[in-house]
């Protein structure tokens, strides 16, 4: 028997936590529940795959930071649809100014000195510091800055 | 504890240097949305993301 999408409303900014507690329940506890959505669009829901609502009643019941499960379910073209990834190529130009969002350098400002697509790294002069430092950095633990 | 990244190639979430899934060290920490996996078999999720492997993955990586 296929899954259905059932929807679970829980505490905003706790879904991934209350998705991990229910992950560690479902597999104690052997519940018929397949899988487990946390939508960074859909705030304060998770999407539970499951055999019948009622299997979703038991995983939620007495679960810290969940609030209700919702009546009705999704189908599996809205699902599709969710989980398509969405290809965001990075890009930078020499001498553009970037941030740091990650690493040690975190929250510094840069300018980009070379880019490679390939192998998605920059070699970035920091800005930030008194002395001029390059370094190279995964080209994901950077932003364009405003 | 290390941050955890995501594999490019299969969105595999992990803290390891290594992806767990494919072996991958295509790891990326820019990445959103969660995924979890308890029953390969039966879920259509695990088909429309293309695993066979239980455990957590992400949405978007990028």
């Amino acid at each position: 028997m296929s899954g259905k999408f059932y929807v679970v409303k829980v505490v905003g900014g706790q879904e991934k936590a209350v998705a991990s507690s229910l992950m560690k329940k479902a597999e104690l506890q052997k519940l018929s529940i397949y899988s487990i959505i946390v939508n960074d669009r859909m705030k304060g829901y998770l999407i539970i795959e499951a055999e019948t609502p009622g299997a979703v009643g038991r995983l939620i019941n007495d679960v810290k930071n969940v609030r209700s499960q919702l009546p009705g379910v999704l189908s599996n073209a809205e699902i599709q649809s969710m989980l398509k990834v969405s290809k965001v190529e990075i890009s930078f130009n020499q001498s553009d100014v970037v941030e740091v969002i990650n690493g040690p350098f975190k929250g510094m400002k840069a300018k980009i000195v070379r880019f490679d697509k390939d192998k998605r790294e920059a070699a970035i002069m920091l800005l930030d510091t008194p002395v001029q430092i390059q370094v190279t950095i995964d080209a994901s633990y950077l932003k364009a800055s405003q | 504890m290390p941050i955890e990244k995501a594999c490019r190639k299969c969105r595999a979430v992990t803290r390891e240097s290594k992806c767990p899934v494919c072996g991958s060290d295509d790891l990326s920490v820019n990445w959103s949305g969660m995924i979890i996996i308890l029953d390969v078999e039966k879920s259509e999720v695990a088909k429309m993301i293309g695993t066979k492997v239980p455990g957590r993955y992400a949405i978007n990586v990028i």
